[in-house]
């Protein structure tokens, strides 16, 4: 297995208000793979660990 | 997804934010009015989409993330409510979906929780992840 990813945990807070927004309603949808990198990259979680 | 399935899926998450823990098919089927056949179909339908997982029996939810159904030691603190999350990172996922509280982040180092304040999460720290975003359901318990 590799190292796996390290980030600061702002910065996880940060992602996971975009990244759960409106989750809990009946009109939220999936992310598709393009939506949830896109997310991800907004707050800087990119590279190979990212991609889907 | 069906109706039916959006349905069911907000009110998984309504259940768990309201009671804390994971609702049964049992426990859905009351909330929503519907049959408990129907209940267990969609939830089974949402577990294969990987919009959340049962238990191995499949008969109540372990997780709709950020929050755990069940006790797991990682846990986000909002006033005199306590959520089970899935992992460290959820713990903090709940705050950010919940307001600010506390986050107990490693079930065995009681001592390692954040505060958020206004969005300003404290102490400064490190979330290592280990298994990269491809493969977080190949196994989502281990995850």
């Amino acid at each position: 297995m590799d190292r796996g990813y390290v980030g600061p945990v702002q910065s996880f807070y940060e992602m996971s208000k975009d990244w759960y927004r409106n989750r809990t309603e009946v009109g939220w949808d999936p992310y598709t793979a393009e939506e949830a990198m896109e997310i991800w990259a907004r707050h800087g979680f990119t590279g190979e660990f990212w991609r889907l | 997804m069906t109706p039916v399935e959006r349905t069911v899926r907000a009110a998984v998450y309504q259940w768990i934010i309201d009671e804390v823990r994971g609702p049964s098919v049992d426990d859905l089927a009351k909330a929503i009015g519907s049959p408990p056949e129907v209940i267990r179909e969609a939830l089974h339908s949402l577990e294969d989409a990987h919009l959340l997982a049962m238990t191995p029996a499949r008969d109540s939810v372990m997780m709709a993330h950020p929050f755990s159904g069940i006790e797991t030691g990682f846990e986000a603190v909002v006033g005199d409510r306590t959520w089970n999350a899935n992992c460290a990172w959820d713990s903090l996922a709940i705050l950010a979906l919940m307001g600010d509280g506390k986050a107990l982040a490693d079930p065995l180092d009681p001592e390692l929780v954040w505060s958020v304040s206004d969005g300003v999460v404290e102490p400064h720290g490190l979330i290592h992840l280990r298994v990269p975003a491809k493969s977080f359901w190949d196994d989502i318990g281990f995850t």
